[in-house]
């Protein structure tokens, strides 16, 4: 090995040699670099003083506390915690779970809009049965109860006797007239927006209706207290039987139909 | 690695300001000591102290806990202090080479009484002279090395610089140092 430099021997010295245990072979073998080692080491040994300022000033727990005051003012917290900043953590064990969850509610949130959906599709036809027959089981009901009294009238009208005792006859069919007409009128609008079964019903009510009214105008004009002659000529110039005939038949009908189709319905007065 | 100065830390990352206090009182006076031997200036190392925590507080976030926060602040207070000093430019003494020839020339004789005071005194004053003909980097690393026993891969770390530069300036320091103070014990 050659003589050792100042640089190696500075990098000895601090124990930073590449190869320390060669650097302390040489030694050994050579006097010439021993003597410039101690030389060297020496000459750092003494130059501590040197570098050093003179007289360190001394800082205690009193210097630490003004370092901190005065540093206190110069800074910022750190934000809270990083729940507050990112309160919504999807890669975190809740987050995922939570996700997971938001997922299912929305899966949920859609099954039971299209159920819904699907469910009232399924009804509408039903709702729209139900919803036309129950204006249907009124109508019938109250129908019923006009041509109860229609029927009773025509009868009384059949019988000259009865009817000039009846000195409400007239009266009678006043109101009756009155009623027949917004039947008829009801009647009409149906007919006009009817389809299907129902009908055939109705177009019977509308004809018998329609057939009613002249006879119900004609004895709601004459005046009152008619007698027994001038009945019979009414009953003749009317001929109401084919007419109470027919009322009698939908009569019927309608009150076969009543408890089916109303179920809590009574029946009208008869 | 001291748990509760991580969990100080920690605190702090938290929000809690006041759990930086304790780590501002256990290292402020080493890293005044350091600082002071850096700079050679009381006023400076004061500056270079506050300067330090408050680098460290802003950096803290990117603190890696497997280190100590004492060596992680003192290479920070390092830094400071070594760019303090390069701020402060040379040093007047150091450009002061006449002064320092002058007292190279008056060799001490090893003679006694009122002449040898007087060497000890010129003896103090070549050593300041000797220490101010280094340059901001040279004194830093080499105070580094000598006096604070830091690495050269340590000192490369804190003055952010590749350890073979930090390498050639603690030689040159050496050097410098030796030539200089050669005379005062006889050598040529």
């Amino acid at each position: 090995m050659k003589h050792l430099t100042e640089e190696e021997w500075i990098e000895y010295y601090y124990g930073e040699s590449a190869d320390r245990h060669a650097v302390q072979e040489h030694l050994e073998e050579c006097a010439e670099c021993a003597a410039m080692g101690q030389e060297l080491a020496l000459d750092l040994s003494q130059m501590r003083e040197v570098v050093l300022p003179d007289a360190e000033p001394e800082r205690g727990a009193q210097y630490s506390e003004s370092v901190w005051r005065s540093l206190q003012l110069s800074i910022t917290p750190y934000p809270r915690a990083e729940k507050a900043r990112r309160p919504w953590r999807w890669t975190g064990k809740w987050g995922w779970g939570l996700a997971g969850a938001a997922v299912a509610l929305a899966a949920l949130v859609l099954v039971a809009f299209f159920s819904g959906r699907w469910w009232e599709q399924r009804r509408e036809p039903q709702m729209a049965a139900a919803n036309g027959a129950a204006p249907q089981r009124v109508i019938l009901y109250v129908i019923g109860d006009h041509l109860d009294r229609s029927q009773r009238l025509l009868a009384e009208l059949n019988d000259p006797d009865e009817a000039a005792a009846d000195h409400g006859l007239q009266a009678t069919a006043r109101d009756l007239l009155t009623e027949n007409r917004l039947y008829r009128q009801s009647s009409e609008r149906r007919n006009t927006a009817a389809k299907g079964a129902a009908e055939a019903d109705d177009s019977t009510l509308q004809t018998i209706l329609d057939d009613l009214e002249p006879v119900l105008v004609e004895l709601a004009n004459q005046p009152d207290n008619l007698n027994r002659a001038e009945i019979e000529r009414l009953r003749k110039e009317l001929n109401t039987g084919s007419l109470l005939f027919e009322i009698r038949v939908l009569r019927t009908k309608v009150r076969q139909q009543q408890p089916n189709a109303s179920g809590t319905v009574k029946e009208g007065s008869a | 690695m001291d748990s509760k100065e991580h969990s100080a830390i920690r605190a702090v990352l938290s929000g809690d300001t006041e759990a930086y206090r304790t780590l501002v009182i256990q290292h402020s006076p080493a890293l005044f000591r350091v600082a002071f031997r850096i700079t050679g200036n009381e006023a400076d190392a004061d500056e270079v102290v506050q300067e330090a925590f408050l680098r460290g507080y802003q950096k803290l976030p990117s603190f890696q806990f497997q280190a100590g926060f004492g060596t992680w602040i003192y290479r920070i207070a390092v830094h400071c202090a070594f760019d303090a000093r390069q701020r402060r430019g040379p040093d007047e003494k150091a450009t002061n080479s006449e002064d320092a020839e002058r007292l190279q020339e008056r060799v001490p004789d090893n003679g006694a009484g009122p002449e040898r005071l007087l060497l000890s005194q010129e003896m103090g004053e070549q050593q300041h002279f000797a220490m101010h003909a280094l340059t901001p980097l040279e004194r830093t690393a080499f105070l580094l090395r000598h006096v604070e026993d830091q690495s050269t891969s340590e000192i490369a770390a804190a003055l952010d610089m590749a350890p073979n530069a930090v390498k050639q300036a603690i030689f040159r320091a050496v050097q410098k140092l030796r030539r200089r103070l050669a005379p005062l014990r006889g050598k040529t």
